[in-house]
């Protein structure tokens, strides 16, 4: 009989604990109940360049700050840079904010952004390059004036900017690059108080800060990998913010009055890609056979064949928006007039027997499983969709660690991906552009697509600074690959999900960013 | 007994050396850690000055040779997920990664002990049947599953314990036990068996003929030689328990080595790969030499001229 | 107490069989094709908690039959534990026969071998191997065989060496025996014991790791139905009260383990000769107790 109270004692005593432990009263307030925010993976670096994955890019923009800022709506916002203009085509006179100060004191000068401009450009180990790569130097014009010079014209720097960090280069050059990560210094919100590498960022609000003042002070960012114990943190209260939740669990979320789930179109784009240059032996086909792929009526016909809204109904519960063409709304080169092709079944059997095939054929499809959301479940899907019109497919779905590599070198027929949409020049460079090493052209495009004349608008709209010649350019040019080639199947844009407490105030990002000092109380 | 430790000595320096060649070798057969490291926004050219940068353009044998230079000097390199230096990653780890494990070894000898005991005062009785099968049982479920499970039962049911990271010792109650629990079955057996054989022996049978009682003969006479396998067996399971906690840390998202460990292995982080190879090669040598002369002191007829 | 220790214990080794037979007869016993999918059925549940007689079991997020999933899974862990161990044997066999003959440098650096191989968590080596050579059943069941033959070579070679000394294999290689037929008349019988209740234990040991390994994505290629896989697909869907999806395959390897296990304690209890003396001594324990 005793033991027994002592037993309910202790029962007692522990759900107490654990009760306490969920205590809401104060949080960001103190560094004891931080606001907690959780993603899936956490920041191997804090060196501001090196990666360009968007765990460690959000984690780093908490201490540093960038040249400009990309809005919600795709606007370019100042921020370091509160004025820009193209004084010459080679030549962006950038006009700096005033008594903007680093964590450590110091006041910014124009010379730690040029530096910060070229470290971004040059460094081997940036993963930024790509947003500085044209430049070839800068010249100081006075304490708040900066003249970037550049090798090739580039018409969307300002939007490059909001990619390049502002670091103390003077301290990183005297204590060197592995100090400075150890003890980052920047001149964003938040500054830098402890972390354990790709585990945790606990940052605390900085007074010096040019701008307005984080609502919460005092802030953990945290990696919670597995997504259903992300959800039970949410929903106990031990997180505040947590990015992916899992489409299945929008309900659980809803009913438990405690949490609610931010969606947002995202920017990301996932596709098909299918080879296009090898007409026979095709890496993912039997030894010997025709490559069907090469005909667009194939292409069409698959295309024609996914059925997206089962996609998301079925699978997304909502949480994406299929795609009509390979450029989200949030960017320039998007038209609003494409729809999407209807879902026909019979329509791509048809076109199927027309280009040769009334009995379908084999293939394999390669997917990641562990790269976008829910990757392989789409890839599944997507397989027993081909097989209706009678492509028997046999998915590949392999962590993200083999799959790159493995499609890298060629090694597939079809493959499903996504791309991270940041503009629409780089994005025809990189996947559409005829395969160009000298001048860094289609290096991640893997299927080999190829059309000189689409090539040629892409290139045209890369230099044109006038912005409605721009775009009707870059339109023209993925017109033609979207339409007539069917050179990508774009499928949907994921959402971006996040399930938030409800006594925090926040809308995901189409960028799939997550920023604490974004957040409001509720 | 010095020359005995110096053989030894020598002998874990060898395997440590072929442990972390055989690694380094395999790893390089592996492929391009640039085709995970590099985004997909990188030219080829950008690409090439950061496989030089990394210095993962030279020669396998340069770098071999690089690599154990860099041992030599207590230098592992960088990792190539960040500046620090690969062998800092790895150690900054080794706390949770140790506390895990003497939590769960602690967790394993509190129940295996008694356990294993009174299986064997009991033999053949109910409580030996009964500690038997759970025993069986412990060693059926796999590590994984038991995780989940008690995830299950206890963070995403019941809301008591943390599923996840580090805080404080409610963090560390589920993965533990979570580790423990093949090692209490583990132990049960051992210590049943090996008290057994030792309650057989003649000293023993003087004991009891003297007329102490079975529990003094147990604890006090019995035990200590039924004790000795039973380290050899601790020293080992230790040594894989280190390693063997790659398990728990993933599925209780512990920040501890081994799963750093494994997260640089999809991602061909070699650094962080051979510093964590190296760190518990060194462990392995260094537990078991230590289980050596533990066993020469309790058992006298341990001989290191051997 | 089992008064006959030559019988298997019964229910083990019944539902082992049982568990047999349906991977065995797997194409004709599972109700649907373990990879297909039915959207529209997805995450039903299984008939006791709501669900319908179709998917007994219930479906999974992809809409796949999880009955059906267990058998095409048990399948996949009968065919790790038994091919893996088969290959351990093989190789640690040859290496302590070999060792246990010509002795020498051989000799050495296959014990040595077998120290560190045996110091070395084995999931580590597979993981590593694993992420190295890409995943596939045939590649974990070869990586599991691998790194399991040292307990087999030491096994053969201590048999090997007690042998040698014997009259009368010295007399058999005198009057000319060829080495295998001393090797199959004397070495292996002797052997046999021993080797038996190693592969007991490995095999359940093997099983496991496939799970394991597979559990943690470095295993078998998605698309093939293991238990381990599975019940990773359905640890994600856990919170969202799916439970069947990662439980059930999860208590079937359990259960299958678990016989294994109880079959393989059998055996060593009737092969392995420390075990008897264990029982001559629980006699004795028994007598001096009763005595005091």
């Amino acid at each position: 009989m005793k033991n027994q109270h002592l037993l309910s004692a202790a029962i007692v005593a522990v759900v107490g604990l654990a009760a306490t432990g969920g205590a809401q009263a104060a949080i960001g307030d103190s560094a004891q109940t931080p606001l907690v925010v959780a993603w899936q993976g956490g920041a191997t670096t804090l060196d501001p360049i090196m990666r360009s994955e968007n765990t460690t890019y959000s984690w780093q923009r908490h201490i540093f700050d960038t040249l400009t800022f990309l809005a919600r709506s795709g606007s370019i916002e100042p921020r370091i840079a509160v004025a820009w203009k193209n004084t010459a085509p080679d030549t962006w006179r950038i006009t700096l904010r005033k008594n903007v100060k680093f964590q450590d004191g110091t006041t910014m000068t124009p010379e730690d952004v040029g530096e910060s401009i070229l470290d971004t450009a040059n460094n081997p180990k940036s993963q930024l390059r790509e947003f500085a790569n044209a430049v070839s130097g800068y010249k100081v014009v006075d304490d708040h004036t900066l003249d970037v010079k550049f090798k090739q014209p580039d018409p969307i720097f300002p939007r490059h900017m909001a990619n390049i960090p502002v670091m103390p280069e003077r301290e990183i050059k005297k204590e060197g690059r592995a100090a400075f990560e150890q003890h980052p210094i920047g001149t964003g919100p938040y500054k830098f108080v402890s972390w354990l590498a790709q585990d945790h960022l606990i940052a605390e609000a900085w007074k010096g800060f040019w701008g307005k003042q984080p609502a919460f002070k005092y802030v953990k960012l945290e990696s919670i990998p597995n997504s259903a114990t992300r959800l039970a943190a949410l929903l106990s209260g031990q997180v505040q913010v947590a990015e992916k939740v899992e489409p299945q669990d929008f309900a659980r979320v809803k009913k438990s009055g405690k949490a609610y789930i931010t969606m947002t179109n995202g920017v990301r784009v996932i596709y098909l890609a299918m080879d296009y240059w090898r007409k026979t032996d095709s890496a993912g086909m039997a030894k010997g056979e025709k490559n069907p792929f090469m005909d667009p009526r194939v292409r069409k016909a698959v295309y024609q064949a996914i059925n997206t809204k089962a996609l998301k109904d079925k699978i997304f519960n909502g949480a994406i928006t299929p795609a009509a063409q390979f450029m989200p709304p949030q960017l320039e080169a998007y038209d609003p007039s494409l729809k999407r092709l209807p879902y026909d079944p019979k329509a791509a059997k048809k076109l199927l027997a027309e280009a040769g095939y009334p009995h379908g054929f084999s293939v394999r499809l390669d997917a990641p499983n562990d790269r976008y959301l829910d990757d392989g479940l789409v890839a599944q899907a997507l397989g027993g969709m081909l097989e209706n019109i009678g492509i028997k497919v046999t998915v590949n779905a392999v962590p993200k660690a083999v799959f790159f590599p493995q499609v890298n070198k060629g090694d597939f027929t079809m493959y499903m991906a996504g791309w991270g949409n940041a503009d629409p020049i780089s994005a025809y460079g990189s996947l559409f552009h005829c395969r160009d090493k000298a001048h860094g052209y289609g290096h991640v495009n893997r299927m080999h697509y190829c059309n000189p004349k689409a090539d040629k608008l892409a290139e045209e709209a890369a230099t044109t600074f006038d912005k409605a010649k721009r775009v009707k350019l870059e339109r023209e040019s993925f017109h033609i690959a979207d339409r007539e080639d069917f050179a990508y199947l774009p499928l949907y844009f994921e959402d971006v999900i996040a399930g938030v407490n409800d006594h925090v105030n926040w809308k995901s990002r189409p960028d799939e960013l997550i920023f604490a000092w974004d957040m409001t109380r509720k | 007994m010095a020359a005995f430790a110096v053989k030894r000595l020598a002998q874990a320096l060898f395997a440590v050396w072929v442990v972390a060649t055989l690694v380094f070798a395999l790893i390089h057969i592996a492929g391009d850690p640039i085709a995970v490291l590099a985004p997909e926004t990188m030219t080829a050219q950008e690409k090439q000055d950061l496989r030089h940068a990394l210095g993962l353009d030279q020669p396998v044998y340069v770098q071999y040779v690089r690599y154990v230079d860099g041992v030599l000097h207590g230098d592992l390199g960088v990792s190539y997920y960040s500046n620090q230096p690969a062998m800092h990653l790895v150690l900054e780890r080794f706390p949770v990664t140790l506390k895990l494990v003497l939590l769960s070894i602690a967790i394993a000898v509190i129940f295996g002990l008694p356990f294993g005991v009174s299986a064997a005062m009991h033999a053949g009785g109910f409580a030996d049947r009964t500690l038997r099968a759970l025993s069986v049982l412990g060693s059926s479920i796999p590590t994984f599953f038991l995780g989940i499970l008690l995830i299950f039962a206890f963070s995403i049911t019941l809301n008591l314990l943390p599923s996840s990271g580090v805080g404080g010792w409610r963090h560390y109650i589920m993965p533990a036990f979570t580790l423990a629990f093949f090692r209490i079955a583990l132990f049960t057996r051992l210590i049943r068996t090996s008290l057994l054989d030792t309650l057989a022996q003649n000293y023993v049978r003087t004991a009891r003929a003297k007329g102490l009682s079975e529990t003094i003969v147990v604890y006090k006479h019995a035990l200590r030689t039924a004790l000795l396998p039973f380290i050899t067996v601790f020293g080992l399971q230790f040594g894989h328990l280190l390693a063997g906690a790659v398990v728990t840390e993933t599925i209780f998202a512990l920040p501890g080595m081994n799963r750093l460990a494994l997260e640089a292995l999809y991602r061909l982080d070699y650094p962080i790969i051979l510093s964590y190879v190296l760190v518990v090669a060194v462990l392995f040598s260094a537990i078991n030499f230590i289980v050596d002369v533990i066993y020469g002191f309790v058992d006298p007829r341990v001989s290191y001229a051997q | 107490m089992r008064n006959n220790l030559r019988v298997p214990p019964l229910a083990p080794t019944l539902i082992l069989v049982a568990l047999i037979v349906l991977a065995a007869f797997a194409p004709w016993i599972a109700p649907h094709d373990p990879q297909h999918q039915e959207l529209l059925a997805r995450l039903t549940p299984p008939v006791w908690a709501g669900g319908t007689w179709d998917y007994p079991l219930g479906t999974d997020a992809l809409g796949r039959d999880v009955l059906s999933n267990i058998i095409y899974g048990l399948q996949v862990s009968l065919l790790a534990g038994f091919f893996a161990v088969a290959i351990s044997v093989v190789i640690g066999a040859t290496v302590g026969l070999v060792a246990g003959y010509r002795g020498g440098w051989f000799d050495t650096i296959a014990m040595r071998a077998a120290d560190i191989q045996l110091s070395m968590p084995t999931v580590l080596i597979a993981l590593a191997v694993l992420a190295i050579f890409g995943r596939g059943l045939w590649k974990v069941i070869f990586v599991i065989g691998i790194v399991g033959w040292a307990q087999y070579a030491r096994l053969v070679r201590s048999s090997v060496l007690a042998e040698r000394e014997k009259e009368y294999v010295a007399a058999a290689t005198v009057i000319g025996a060829s080495p295998f037929r001393i090797l199959f008349r004397h070495i292996l019988p002797n052997v046999m014991g021993p080797t038996l209740v190693q592969i007991s234990v490995d095999i359940p040991r093997a099983v496991e790791l496939e799970a394991t390994l597979s559990f943690l994505g470095l295993g078998v290629a998605v698309t093939t139905p293991s238990l381990g896989l599975r019940i990773a697909q359905g640890y994600q869907y856990l919170f969202s009260g799916a439970w069947w999806t990662s439980v059930l395959p999860g208590l079937t390897l359990v259960v299958l383990v678990l016989c294994e296990n109880l079959i393989g304690d059998w055996l060593r209890d009737v092969l392995d000769p420390r075990y008897r003396v264990g029982k001559k001594i629980k006699q004795t324990v028994a007598e001096t107790t009763a005595t005091s």
